[in-house]
């Protein structure tokens, strides 16, 4: 597991419907906002850094969510992983349909 | 249940953190938690930011990192580069015991006093057969400023040679070529802190948010809390960075000398220049006479926005609004990278955007610089401070000076005449006279590489690779490369966190990084391997810092060398370790005693404090008069003046014809880094581009009946890739890039890239290259991500 502690970057006006947004996700805890109501303390859940990409890539997509920006990783179960040699970094996600969707643009 | 607490626990751990990086408090209970047995400082391992973090430790391994709330470079947040660290770190691939090549051609693992003996007694025997030169160092600007200072001085002040190199020969040397011609002295004048106080920024040759996302972070911010910010792109491809643009000023590669002098054109002709300014604090110049604003005006007399269009295709009214926006704006600041440096020009392509600054005026104020950012982590701190290259000495300073050389003998102890005069050889010489032993052509018979990949990384591949076959290779690294598949000797290196040391990144920050954790293996760090071959070569008295404890070979090495410097425009005397574990941010020189907070503007008098250094002054003959407000002190004419130089316009070493009609660009994009050694191995990097591509424009792919996803084949006179097309409209027609971190022989587009280099720098012309192009076929199941994981694998 991943653990990332991030900032949720949003407009004031915004902050109530954002945090909605966030705490629909499982993979999302929401800790803090700031007193500006511009920013959203998160702590984030994911099986991998992709996952993680994945995610973020979707919240991005919200409106009300401005930017997301990453203070602190937490991979200790991944070093684990990798030094019992039950995980080799591997080539997952190079798929054949990834590929074209990137050549198409 | 125990999961559920662990996880809570860590989630409580890590919201603690980012929360408290922007200066909010969670629940107490979420306070309360650790989820690490310790933080640790450091800086990050990737690109030339200079992002600060801290590595977090548990049971001696490497679990956690976080940015740097206190640095002023990143203010706490990092990209995907500097988080995914971790994994190179404890990938199966590193290297972890010395090898020695054998008969059958194979490796075989060896204990490190059989590899360090072998090592040095090769040496030995060159040294004594074909002479002091016979043996070469090339290094690299990701080695830690005490590994290559001890690199540095054994070759220069041991062996009596100056055949040291470094890969910022590749990178940066223009950009020095142009700090040191312009302003007498190498690196900006200003800081990153100027981002958020400038007015316009014009971002020249850097596909800023793709190769230093934390500083392109930081630009979007500034464009976003202030719309009325200029942004101004100048660029061959409309890359992600002109999304915030205001301006792009599209030209075809090595053309926008023409540019930038039609800009200060239209800057003189319309009166936005700053007189007094110039009359105060530059000469303008050819490099040997002497003019005024008036000889200045008649030399860009050709240089009319609509006649440099026809030039350049860049469209004359956006070159009019790019320099009235720069001469306007109250604080402009350049920014540039490889696209300005790797070049036949780019010492003067350098030279050209400093001309902006001086004739407007835009240096000093806040906001206002003309900023070279570096693309490795300790190439300023590491490489161009120490002088690790073939014509310097510590302090950036020639090896032709009488004076410094018999300061640096001095300095060391070592006889005076010890350090040869003559420069060495530049890196693409170093590698055309290394070869085989019975071959007289080839008067380098030994080199010996530290974290860095030239059997992927020189331009013109094919000319240098049977060199580095047949000569004896040693090579430093953490990972099998192309490098280690021609090397003779592998000696496997310690990461960053596993054996510290400081890094100096763009804006003269240098910070130290402690060490973390123990090597993986038998790694070690690469300034114990330095001083072990010393040892063995009867150098132990000038290389004394050979214990095993690495933390304190890097003080030793550390303290010695800010005592070199202690009296130049480059000092970092009041930064020394005691102080560097302490100080948050790290220090920027000029820093000459330990109660100064280090410099963020250089040549300013109350900002610097070279104008009252009197021992400075007195080495190097300086002397401020009092009425200066700025005083560019390095000046060979003793006057405090910056060189405003009149270049004349000269295209690139190569440009398209009949039988080779497109340019080739290269670069960096995002998630990889430089050869992809390191960022490879780390597939959520990989995966995003995991192989090389060529990029081409819709115009170009129709006439070639190329379609996406196409095998085609770029070819130049000196050699050609395969690579799949993909289609975009972010380029200008002819133009076409490729990314260059792809390990795979097929698309390592170094066999095509021209190693001509520039006169004053020695830089290759990377980016630039003609070339011809043919569809092979249509869409391969390419290798999807090509890394080298065996060390016995074959360069083909």
């Amino acid at each position: 597991m991943i653990y990332s502690g991030s900032v949720v970057y949003v407009e004031p006006e915004n902050c109530g419907t954002a945090k909605e947004t966030l705490k629909k996700y499982e993979q999302i805890e929401v800790f803090a906002v700031s007193d500006d109501r511009k920013q959203i303390v998160i702590a984030i859940e994911t099986e991998g850094d992709r996952e993680l990409e994945d995610l973020c890539r979707e919240l991005k997509e919200y409106d009300e969510i401005l930017e997301i920006a990453h203070h602190i990783f937490h991979f200790e179960d991944e070093v684990e992983e990798i030094l019992q040699g039950r995980k080799v970094p591997s080539l997952d996600g190079f798929s054949k349909s990834s590929r074209k969707k990137d050549f198409n643009g | 249940m125990m999961n559920i607490t662990r996880r809570n626990f860590i989630k409580a751990s890590v919201a603690t953190a980012a929360a408290a990086s922007i200066g909010l408090s969670v629940t107490p209970e979420a306070e309360a938690v650790q989820a690490v047995d310790k933080w640790v400082k450091g800086a990050c391992r990737f690109c030339g930011t200079g992002c600060g973090v801290y590595v977090g430790v548990k049971g001696g391994k490497v679990v956690a990192i976080k940015g740097n709330p206190d640095a002023k470079t990143n203010f706490g947040f990092l990209c995907v580069k500097g988080f995914l660290a971790y994994k190179c770190m404890y990938h199966p691939d590193r290297l972890k015991a010395p090898m020695i090549r054998q008969k059958d051609g194979k490796f075989k693992t060896v204990s490190w006093d059989q590899a360090l003996d072998y090592v040095a007694d090769k040496f030995k025997y060159f040294h004594g057969k074909y002479g002091k030169d016979s043996v070469a160092y090339y290094g690299s600007g990701q080695c830690m400023t005490e590994e290559s200072y001890t690199f540095n001085k054994l070759f220069k002040g041991g062996f009596g040679s100056n055949m040291v190199e470094g890969n910022p020969r590749l990178c940066m040397a223009s950009a020095v070529g142009g700090y040191m011609s312009t302003f007498g002295s190498d690196e900006p004048v200003g800081s990153y802190a100027d981002i958020e106080k400038s007015k316009c920024l014009f971002l020249v040759g850097s596909n800023t948010s793709e190769c230093h996302p934390i500083i392109f972070r930081r630009i979007m911010r500034h464009k976003m809390q202030n719309p009325d910010v200029k942004i101004i792109v100048c660029e061959p491809r409309k890359t992600s960075t002109t999304k915030i643009a205001d301006l792009w000023l599209p030209v075809d590669p090595g053309t926008d000398l023409a540019v930038f002098h039609a800009m200060a054109k239209y800057i003189l002709d319309n009166n936005l220049h700053d007189e007094k300014f110039i009359l105060e604090n530059t000469r303008i110049t050819n490099g040997k006479d002497v003019t005024d604003i008036a000889g200045y005006k008649e030399f860009l007399k050709d240089f009319t926005p609509e006649k440099v269009e026809k030039l350049t295709r860049c469209p004359a009214e956006n070159i009019k609004k790019a320099a009235e926006w720069f001469a306007k704006s109250g604080a402009s600041m350049s920014l540039w990278t490889m696209g300005l440096n790797q070049r036949t020009r780019g010492v003067w392509a350098n030279n050209l955007i400093h001309n902006l600054h001086l004739i407007t005026g835009q240096l000093f104020k806040p906001g206002a610089d003309s900023f070279s950012l570096t693309g490795q982590p300790n190439a300023c701190g590491g490489v161009r401070e120490t002088g690790s290259l073939c014509h310097l000495l510590p302090g950036t300073k020639p090896v032709n000076n009488d004076a410094w050389r018999a300061h640096i003998e001095k300095e060391w102890g070592i006889p005076s005449g010890t350090i040869d005069p003559k420069p060495g050889f530049h890196t693409m010489l170093m590698f055309d006279k290394f070869g085989a032993e019975n071959d007289a052509s080839k008067p380098i018979k030994a080199v010996i590489t530290s974290t860095t990949n030239p059997a992927q990384s020189l331009p013109n591949l094919n000319k240098y690779i049977k060199g580095m076959q047949d000569g004896f290779l040693v090579a430093i690294d953490i990972f099998p490369t192309r490098t280690t598949q021609l090397a003779d000797v592998v000696l496997p290196a310690a990461f960053i966190y596993e054996k510290g040391g400081v890094y100096g990144c763009s804006e003269r920050r240098s910070q130290l990084t402690e060490k973390c954790v123990e090597p993986v293996g038998q790694a070690k760090a690469d300034i114990w391997i330095a001083a072990q071959i010393a040892k063995r070569m009867g150098l132990e008295k000038l290389i004394p810092w050979n214990t095993d404890d690495v933390m304190k070979n890097n003080e030793m090495a550390w303290t010695e060398y800010i005592r070199v410097t202690k009296d130049t425009d480059h000092t970092l005397f009041g930064a020394p370790y005691s102080r560097m574990k302490k100080e948050k941010a790290g220090i920027q020189w000029p820093c000459p005693s330990t109660d100064h907070p280090g410099t963020d503007k250089r040549y300013m008098k109350g900002m610097d404090p070279m104008f009252e250094h009197e021992a400075f002054k007195k080495k190097f003959g300086i002397n401020v008069p009092a009425d200066r407000e700025y005083y560019f002190y390095m000046d060979g004419k003793k006057e405090g003046k910056a060189n405003i130089f009149l270049r004349p316009y000269a295209g690139p070493a190569e440009s398209p014809d009949a039988d080779y009609p497109f340019y080739l660009t290269t670069g960096r994009v995002i998630e990889q880094w430089h050869t992809g050694t390191m960022t490879m191995r780390i597939p959520e990097i990989a995966r995003a581009h995991p192989n090389g591509y060529l990029e081409i424009h819709p115009d170009d792919a129709k006439k070639y009946g190329i379609k996406a996803g196409d095998m085609v084949e770029v070819a130049s006179k000196r050699g050609k890739s395969v690579l799949p097309a993909h289609i975009v409209n972010g380029t200008l027609p002819g133009v076409l890039f490729v990314p260059w971190h792809d390990q795979a022989m097929d698309r390592m587009i170094n066999f095509v890239c021209n190693d001509a280099v520039d006169e004053g720098s020695k830089e290759p012309e990377f980016k630039i290259a003609a070339v011809r192009i043919k569809k092979i076929s249509g869409p391969k199941n390419v290798a999807e991500k090509y890394i080298i994981s065996d060390i016995n694998s074959k360069y083909s």
